[in-house]
């Protein structure tokens, strides 16, 4: 008992000793209702969050279960006001409901008359429901059913939705596993999403999230409308959904900018969606198209926000959403759990990566000094013009070509936020650039080559961030990013995280400016991949391994 | 204030005097009859008697029977003793047999007990001599103030007298139980509305004259019978022979005979408890110390009125991460055990603190504990408004502003709080090990042990009680732990001294000090630039740390997080990088990251790129040469100069040293505008001149120990062969605050000790002094009764006043003529 693998903090985070003999058992018993904060080398940091204990909630767990894992791993006395604090948040969850009447249809019931006239009081509540039935009942909009849950929540008294999924068109289907099988966590993963009915599942890039995907629609046997964020990642997700189920060509379509195909399977980007012509969202009403019985939302933390509005509408289908990460930089988390539903599935890159499925992976910052020169207009620029000018400082060129030259023979992405540096560093090397403005067949023909290995260095824009497969590559150099943002960093370090046939280990530089704001924004982001369980070193340009001597 | 009734005579008949009768004719003559062992146990549970000593048992008995002094013998009885005083009350001069009588199925050693502690505080005495079977005879007399303050209306029955004339046509048979049963409806209603008390009610013209006959309302009904007899104009009242009638002979409605019982909401593990409470005593020590060095760096404010402020109260809970309830613990907790006090502007850690915290954490928590105990500080009243109706809130400042009430102000003090406190931990203790009390069921049954102290005040202080302790760890998720055991069972808890600290209870920190969390000297460093000390780190390490990283996150363990801001804080703090660097690569158990690692030398390196220098002067000269010559100079070494510029030589020692050694060097200097000289201010640890609050006195005198009730008992009985039994000469009121009392009466005028005179040659030897002005040395007792000794230059004597030159306070004072114990004359020494 005293020697517990947890340490309980006053701030409600909770401490996970990796070393510890019992560290695995209790990361098993505390998941399912603490988000993982950090992950770093020596311990993992935790947190309790009225999310989080809602999510366990919602996944069947009571408060008497979580303080006794609290109470059972703690190394040290965990205070009575936490227990009672979570004991008191669980509370919160299900003390409304959300059923079906079979006399009025959608209901909310309350457990607690107290919780409902507080709630039923708020102005932001009365548009959302009808007819008060008893006084524990009262008639919900069925079309507002989302809206509710999202308003619920805020007020802190999150409801239960057990007003059940429609079961859509059927449509059969089944995973072909030919030569490769479900890994354990996959399988895990759409298993627990069925049985949650709604949720997300989280796994790291390269994790294999389409094969989740497709696991989970096969469980549906029904027709399904899949939300992507751009064609490539469209192209893709037919391309697995053909090789590793029974779905034939037919049966899977594409809507698109360039196609407008609805069939039994249909794969759908963001960018179409939100697309408004005279102010309308004119393609919006594919989600009535056809009777879907399951809506996935691949990268739901991009979900765009008139998506969000539009789910809300869709509540009485199955959500899954796939995820590498629930961080939003707008913060949303909430919406996402209320609307596509609670989390149903996190396991930690690290843990992935021992098994094998994901490489390691070795992250270098190089730090480059500017010139003088470059320093004193660095100082006296504008602010907002500085980060530019840091990101495509001259000297990071000649550190990106130092770092080809050693690893020659590496297939190479080159990432970078400005065009202009990209066009530049791609002339003075002599290698493809992919922006946003190549063609979709050009793209292709690009990434087919890189496949190959024929080509073997490719410099890509942001473009590069979601859904590209890129097959093997070894080596990744950041020369810009997009400020601070963190999931920028997991999704560009996820390009190279696939297993290497060879076992490599693989490498992600990032290239920045001394002493400016370039550091700044690299530093949090690398605080991203520190917490993630990626260590990474920091060194000098100066200091930068000698190129290999046969040249 | 002595109260004397006929019935009830403090002083003795004279007449009886020296007849061995088998009744003591008063509570002074029962007293009289008791033994040493006897006595000694009514000042033990009556301490307010000793102060000071009663001269005799006559003056005993009278203080004994004050309503003061019985109102507060009362407050302390249990709700089944009371309702015994009751029943006494409502049948005066009754025997112990008829007491039983009056309250059927209760066993009469219960009443008997209760009996015995009403005996015990001497608040009714009994015919002596009596045993066995003649005992239950004996009659049993409750003192007037006790039936007074027990109210006109005890066990909710009218005196006997009241109606009786008018019940005389039932021939003082029972009133028929038919008539009761013809009542009409209403008028039976009524009757049972009074039956168990008040047995009185309000009507218009109560003394009309109404017959059967003519009887129409159901007051009327009851009226015209009897039943209800009109005590005056407006009132009517329930005859006691009616209501007895309807009780069915019962005295009490609901005898309470029993405690009720205290209910546990949980049991938990003993170890684990005491686990807990060690990890709370732990940390709150530790809080106590991070808000104190906090302060001495930085103080806060004292409010104009006195005490802080509750914004200043709020920054220090953020400033060591507690919440509001805890931080105001602190700081009244540090106050009243003299770690901290005000000098005038600010509050500051006191001297006693650097000698608080030599101790172990162990000792330093005892001391806290100790006090936390005795004190009558209620920190749970800071931020609330005083509630104007609460006895004792109307001293304070905040209550005469009608505002909020401040932390270390007079108005968050409680005099009961401390007897409630130990009141609490005493039936916590009653509870078997691990039980974690159900609060409503604690707060029923301390309703039960002392009824007449229930009210908003004391809900708040047995919660504040519950949620201290536990901040305190003497108990531990909600149990009392084997900390608050020792607490408790400390004999005599020792009050704080003033002005220097004592190495506190060493049986207390004997149990504590396994408890406590053991401190870790280790921590994990990790690439995410965080710091991880998994337990109670190390106190000088945790200090150091915290300078070179910010605290994420407390409890079990430490988070630290390094940044670029927190590395400069260091190297600002004169640390080297290299010494950072030494210092976590000792401190860590994992290695220092490289990410970590790169990030001191970075800052490092950018660090002092700009230099800001310490110089008191300077010395100038567009002679290079000469400030070569003064660098180069022996002579000047002390000055330390340091040539800043071809033209510029700093030096660190005062202009004027700079000047004199110059100038003995052979140099001749002038000194420039003194505004040149850079002056540096650092902010450094302050200490108040003062020592502290000092202890406040719990409520009620603090419990005497046995060696003093003694000397108190045997001052008694030399009091009763000085001034002669039944002797009515001594007065009444003489307060003799000395032990040593044996000749007092018989000399005026004592050379050791306090002077004494009879107010007539008190008043005498002023007149005289004053004329010849001559220096005199007075007694003079305070408001409490204590005397203490003044010297004094009489200037004149008006209408009982004494307006005098006092030499110890050096200034002219006024001094109650009345109060004056004694006059001296001082020997002029020329």
């Amino acid at each position: 008992m005293t020697d517990g693998p947890l340490i309980v903090q006053s701030d409600k985070t909770l401490l996970l000793e990796t070393d510890h003999p019992l560290a695995d058992e209790c990361r098993r018993a505390i998941a399912p209702f603490a988000e993982l904060e950090r992950a770093p080398e020596h311990i993992h940091t935790y947190r309790l969050t009225p999310l989080g204990l809602w999510n366990a909630r919602a996944a069947g767990q009571d408060a008497e279960r979580v303080v006794d894992v609290l109470l059972r791993y703690s190394r040290y006395p965990v205070t009575h006001a936490l227990l009672v604090d979570v004991a008191e948040t669980m509370a919160r969850y299900g003390r409304l409901q959300l059923q079906l009447d079979p006399a009025h249809g959608l209901v909310l019931k309350s457990f607690d008359q107290a919780v409902l006239e507080e709630v039923l009081r708020s102005n932001k509540i009365k548009p959302l429901v009808g007819a008060r039935l008893a006084p524990d009942t009262v008639v919900v909009h069925p079309s507002e059913r989302g809206h509710l849950k999202q308003v619920l929540l805020r007020l802190g008294w999150p409801a239960e939705d057990l007003a059940g999924y429609v079961d859509g068109e059927s449509h059969p289907m089944a995973l072909l596993e030919d030569g490769w099988t479900l890994r354990q966590y996959q399988r895990e993963a759409a298993e627990g999403f069925w049985h949650g009915g709604s949720g997300v599942v989280v796994l790291p890039c390269g994790a294999g999230k389409t094969l989740v995907g497709a696991a989970a629609m096969a469980m549906a046997q029904a027709t399904t409308l899949i939300l992507v964020t751009n064609t490539v990642s469209a192209r893709q997700w037919r391309h697995e959904l053909l090789a590793r189920t029974t779905l034939t060509e037919d049966e899977i379509g594409e809507y698109s900018g360039n196609k407008k195909e609805v069939r039994p399977v249909t794969i759908a980007t963001y960018q179409v969606m939100t697309t408004r012509r005279k102010g309308v969202y004119a393609h919006l009403e594919l989600f009535d198209a056809r009777d879907w019985g399951l809506i996935l939302y691949d990268e739901v933390h991009l979900l765009p926000a008139p998506i969000f509005r539009f789910t809300a509408d869709i509540q009485a289908r199955r959500r899954l959403g796939l995820t590498a990460t629930l961080v939003r930089e707008d913060g949303h988390e909430g919406d996402v759990f209320s609307l596509i539903g609670p989390k149903r599935y996190d396991v930690p890159w690290k843990d992935i990566e021992a098994q094998g499925w994901i490489a390691p992976a070795d992250c270098v910052e190089v730090r480059v000094t500017l010139p003088e020169s470059q320093r004193l207009v660095y100082a006296t620029a504008e602010p907002e013009e500085r980060y530019r000018l840091a990101a495509t400082a001259e000297g990071k060129t000649q550190v990106v070509e130092e770092l080809l030259e050693h690893h020659k023979g590496e297939q190479t992405l080159i990432i970078g936020q400005y065009l202009d540096q990209l066009h530049e560093l791609g002339d003075r090397l002599g290698v493809p650039v992919i922006t946003g403005e190549t063609t979709v067949k050009e793209r292709e023909r690009l990434y087919d080559s890189f496949r190959t290995g024929e080509t073997q260095t490719l410099v890509v824009s942001k473009v590069a961030n979601f859904s590209i497969d890129l097959p093997e590559a070894t080596v990744a150099i950041q020369i810009s990013g997009s400020f601070g943002s963190r999931q920028e960093e997991a999704q560009r370090l996820g390009r190279i995280l696939r297993p290497k046939h060879d076992g490599r280990t693989a490498r992600f530089y990032a290239v920045v400016a001394r002493d400016t704001v370039d550091q700044d924004f690299a530093a949090h982001r690398q605080r991203f991949l520190a917490e993630q369980g990626y260590a990474y070193r920091i060194i000098d340009s100066t200091d930068l391994p000698p190129a290999p001597l046969a040249r | 204030m002595v109260r004397m009734s006929p019935s009830n005579p403090v002083l003795d008949d004279p007449a009886t005097e020296g007849v061995s009768s088998t009744r003591p004719r008063s509570l002074a003559d029962e007293l009289r009859r008791r033994s040493d062992a006897s006595l000694a146990l009514l000042l033990e549970l009556r301490p307010d008697l000793m102060h000071p000593v009663p001269a005799d048992l006559a003056a005993l008995a009278a203080r004994a029977t004050t309503t003061a002094s019985t109102g507060r013998a009362l407050d302390a009885l249990d709700r089944w003793t009371l309702q015994v005083a009751e029943a006494l009350a409502a049948n005066p001069d009754t025997t112990f047999a008829d007491l039983c009588t009056a309250l059927p199925r209760i066993s009469e050693d219960t009443i008997e007990d209760a009996v015995a502690r009403l005996d015990d505080r001497a608040l009714l005495w009994r015919d002596a001599l009596t045993k066995g079977k003649e005992r239950a005879n004996a009659s049993i007399y409750l003192t007037r103030t006790v039936r007074d303050l027990l109210g006109p209306y005890p066990c909710g029955l009218a005196a006997p007298s009241q109606g009786r004339l008018k019940l005389a046509r039932y021939e003082n048979k029972p009133v028929a139980t038919e008539l009761l049963a013809a009542a009409p409806a209403e008028a039976r209603e009524l009757l049972d509305r009074l039956t168990w008390g008040p047995p009185i009610g309000r009507v218009a013209a109560a003394d009309r004259v109404v017959t059967e006959e003519t009887a129409r309302t159901p007051v009327e009904w009851l009226l015209a019978r009897d039943l209800l007899v009109a005590d005056d104009a407006e009132t009517v009242v329930l005859p006691r022979a009616v209501a007895l009638q309807l009780r069915d002979g019962r005295l009490l409605l609901q005898p309470q005979p029993d405690p009720p019982p205290i209910d546990l909401s949980a049991t938990r593990d003993v170890g684990l408890v005491d686990r807990a409470a060690g990890q709370h005593a732990f940390v709150f020590v530790r809080q106590v110390e991070d808000l104190l060095d906090a302060w001495s760096v930085d103080p806060p404010d004292r409010l104009k009125a006195g005490g802080l402020g509750l914004r200043a109260t709020a920054a220090a809970a953020l400033q060591i991460d507690a919440d509001v309830a805890t931080v105001t613990l602190i700081i009244e907790l540090a106050a009243t055990a003299g770690l901290i006090a005000d000098d005038g502007e600010v509050w500051l850690p006191t001297s006693n603190y650097d000698v608080w915290r030599t101790w172990t954490t162990a000792q330093r928590w005892a001391h806290l504990a100790n006090v936390w105990l005795l004190t009558t500080r209620v920190p749970a009243l800071v931020g609330t408004r005083p509630d104007p109706g609460t006895n004792g809130a109307l001293r304070g400042a905040a209550a005469k502003a009608g505002s909020v009430i401040n932390c270390l102000t007079s108005d968050a003090g409680r005099s009961i709080a401390p007897t409630v406190r130990a009141e609490v931990l005493h039936l916590l203790a009653e509870l078997p090990g691990g039980g974690v009390v159900d609060q409503d069921s604690l707060l029923a049954r301390l309703d039960w042990t002392t009824p007449r102290r229930t009210g908003e005040l004391r809900s708040l202080l047995v919660l504040a009680t519950c949620s201290e302790a536990e901040a305190l760890g003497v108990t531990g998720l909600g149990a009392l732990a084997a900390t608050g055991r020792v607490l408790l069972g400390l004999s005599a808890p020792r009050s704080a001294p003033r002005g220097r600290l004592e190495l506190p209870l060493p049986e207390l920190s004997a149990v504590a000090e396994p408890l406590l969390p053991q401190p870790v000297t280790h921590v994990l460093l990790q690439a995410d630039l965080t710091a991880i000390a998994p337990g109670p780190l190390e106190s000088g390490r945790a200090r150091r740390l915290a300078l070179l990283a910010d605290v994420e996150s407390t409890g079990g363990a430490g988070v630290y997080r390094f940044s670029d801001a927190t590395i400069r804080r260091g190297l600002d703090a004169g640390l080297s990088q290299d010494e950072i660097l030494d210092f976590l690569r000792v401190l860590s158990s994992t290695g220092v990251p490289q990410p970590l690692e790169y990030l001191i030398t970075d800052v490092a390196r950018r660090h002092g790129g700009i230099r800001v220098g310490l110089a008191t002067a300077y010395i100038r000269s567009d002679d290079g040469s000469a400030l070569t010559a003064i660098c180069a100079d022996k002579r000047t070494a002390a000055l330390r100069p340091v040539r800043l510029a071809p033209t510029v030589v700093a030096v660190t020692a005062p202009i004027e040293e700079v000047l004199a050694t110059l100038r003995a060097a052979g140099f001749a200097p002038a000194a420039e505008s003194p505004d040149g000289a850079v002056i540096v201010r650092r902010k450094d640890s302050r200490r108040a001149p003062g020592v502290g609050f000092s202890l406040e006195a719990p409520h009620g005198p603090v419990p005497p120990s046995g060696p003093l009730v003694g000397a108190a008992v045997r001052a008694l009985r030399a009091g009763e062969k000085a001034g002669g039994i039944g002797n009515g000469r001594q007065s009444m009121g003489s307060e003799l605050p000395q032990l040593a009392v044996d000749d007092a009466r018989s000399t005026p005028v004592l050379k050791s000790g306090l002077p004494r005179s009879t107010t007539a040659e008190t008043v005498a030897a002023l007149r005289v002094a004053v004329h010849a002005s001559m220096a005199i040395r007075i007694g003079y007792a305070d408001t409490h009764g204590s005397s203490t000794e003044r010297i004094v230059d009489p200037l004149q004597l008006v209408s009982g006043v004494l307006t005098a030159y006092d030499h110890r306070a050096a200034e002219v004072r006024t001094y109650a003529v009345t109060r004056i114990t004694g006059v001296e004359f001082i020997e002029e020494q020329t």
